[in-house]
């Protein structure tokens, strides 16, 4: 039933995701968080995370898949951000599209905290989600590329291990950064 | 994003912080290396830097400008629509010796993030002003001050390379002679001279691309010279000419920049060429290289975001200093400097944490 060819060209492999979205639309997959809960999602949904796609193709997808590692929240909001990604529009030929799944994609991040942004990138990472993982880091670098390096120690919690010495010595050549 | 109240307390693998610090611009990742011992490795780390430019919007906003023989990183601001584009010197980069005195530079050559820079003491330096690592290339000969540059990276080899273009003008032929250093065999080496064709002064800095520096030259048969692309491939280390536009044949070429475009990074051309009294503008994307020479080129409509290019016009003409040349948004942006000095140069700029290898 489903296709177990893979294909090497990324743009027919979008065609062969949208096709599938089309010709598949009631197969449901089982989504079970470590914590028990349950999501159910359609097959082109589920095919978003490629550790399932793979699950599929190599047809050891039960109904039933559980997501060890992730917890039932995170889980949620990850199946959120996959159901309007199904499809991704091109910007070329749907400007309009584009924009407006832009939009959504900053309100989606905008409600969630820095804690919950690195979980979902260790999530997605875990079930090998690309999108996601890209976007979630490029929200991350773009939160921390005006910060100091106080208080980027303050947000991933690390320790200053520099001497005041070595500090002083590596701002030196890098004094160009801290103009303008 | 919310503010949390509690601190973070998720520890994230190499691989995941490598997935947001390559994303981070590379200024400002410069700057957090004093965060910690082990982040001032991963922007060190050569690996990272792969990815971290292979992540780096390339459509140039930054230009380097060389006057009164020190270098600044230039901000160059044209949003889609906005009326007017506008530059401002951001930065000041400092190139210094062993001793950390600093050093004058009268000429440099950009390609990937790497300069070579032509000092006012003649030497020749490769320098990365991110991480303001340098490398001092011995001369074979001493430095001519109209000798041609540029770098490039040969992958094959894995290393990076530096041709030298030496001019030999007399009445009647114009004679480059070309050699090769490599930073793997720390040495020069001749690669031939030749009479066929030549590059002039106002065309001399190339623009590279993927491994291939191409120049708009010259045919050295009896007037009228006709233009061609010149190209070096910097593994084979051979030189090759190519066609252009075929719009271009036997016209007058007024103005002409080599550039490349904001995603594919497709090498292409800005050209304003006619006859008589009547001129006209088109902008050229290469699309595809025979091993003949022959190279087709795609006309583009220039409304479309996609296809702004950022051209530094270096011409010698007076009125056409410091100006930028924004194709595509049709805006031309005057960069404002204090100095009152010769002409300053200016060079498109992506910026890489690329290091440079330590020869011995």
């Amino acid at each position: 039933m489903s296709s177990s060819k893979k294909s090497s060209d990324g743009k027919s492999s979008e065609i062969e995701e949208a096709v599938a979205s089309l010709t598949m639309p009631f197969n449901k997959i089982l989504l079970t968080s470590s914590d028990g809960e349950s999501f159910e999602i359609d097959e082109a949904v589920a095919r978003k995370f490629q550790i399932i796609a793979h699950m599929i193709e190599d047809d050891c997808a039960g109904k039933a898949i559980p997501i060890d590692n992730v917890t039932g929240d995170i889980l949620s909001k990850i199946i959120e951000y996959a159901k309007k990604h199904v499809v991704e529009p091109d910007e070329d030929e749907d400007e309009e599209a584009k924009k407006k799944l832009d939009s959504w994609d900053a309100k989606f991040v905008e409600k969630l905290d820095l804690e919950t942004i690195f979980k979902i990138i260790l999530a997605a990472n875990y079930l090998n989600f690309e999108g996601l993982l890209g976007f979630a880091s490029q929200t991350v670098a773009d939160y921390i590329k005006d910060k100091t390096p106080e208080e980027v120690r303050e947000i991933f919690n690390i320790e200053n291990d520099f001497t005041p010495e070595e500090e002083e010595a590596i701002r030196k050549e890098n004094a160009w950064t801290f103009n303008g | 994003m919310k503010r949390t109240e509690r601190r973070s307390i998720i520890y994230l693998p190499e691989d995941l912080l490598v997935e947001i610090l390559s994303r981070v611009p590379a200024k400002s990742l410069v700057r957090l290396r004093s965060t910690s011992k082990r982040w001032n490795a991963l922007v060190k780390d050569g690996r990272f830097a792969k990815k971290h430019y292979a992540n780096t919007p390339k459509h140039s906003s930054l230009v380097l400008m060389v006057t009164n023989f020190r270098v600044y990183l230039v901000s160059v601001d044209y949003l889609h629509g906005k009326v007017t584009a506008s530059a401002k010197i951001t930065s000041q980069f400092n190139l210094q010796d062993h001793l950390s005195k600093q050093i004058d530079v009268c000429n440099a050559y950009h390609s990937d993030g790497l300069l070579v820079c032509i000092t006012k003491d003649n030497s020749l330096v490769v320098w990365n002003p991110c991480l303001g690592q340098t490398r001092w290339i011995q001369a074979r000969n001493s430095y001519n001050k109209n000798d041609y540059y540029a770098l490039g990276y040969d992958d094959k080899s894995s290393c990076y390379k530096i041709l030298r273009m030496h001019r030999v003008v007399d009445d009647i032929t114009v004679e480059t002679e070309s050699e090769v250093y490599d930073f793997a065999s720390n040495s020069w080496r001749d690669i031939g001279s030749t009479t066929e064709w030549f590059i002039q002064q106002h065309r001399s800095r190339g623009m590279y691309v993927k491994g291939t520096t191409y120049w708009l030259a010259l045919m050295s048969e009896e007037p009228p010279f006709d233009h061609f692309l010149l190209s070096f491939d910097f593994s084979t280390e051979r030189f090759q000419s190519l066609s252009l536009p075929l719009d271009i044949n036997h016209q007058t070429l007024l103005g002409a920049v080599l550039s490349v475009t904001k995603e594919e990074q497709k090498l292409c051309m800005l050209a304003t060429y006619g006859s008589d009294e009547r001129f006209k503008s088109d902008v050229w994307i290469a699309t595809k290289m025979e091993s003949t020479g022959a190279m087709s080129w795609s006309n583009v409509s220039v409304d479309h975001e996609n296809k702004v290019l950022l051209c530094c016009n270096n011409l010698r003409v007076s009125n056409y200093n410091n100006i930028l040349h924004i194709a595509g948004e049709d805006k031309y942006v005057h960069l404002d400097h204090d100095e009152e000095s010769k002409r300053p140069l200016l060079l498109t700029y992506v910026p890489s944490l690329v290091q440079i290898q330590q020869g011995i």
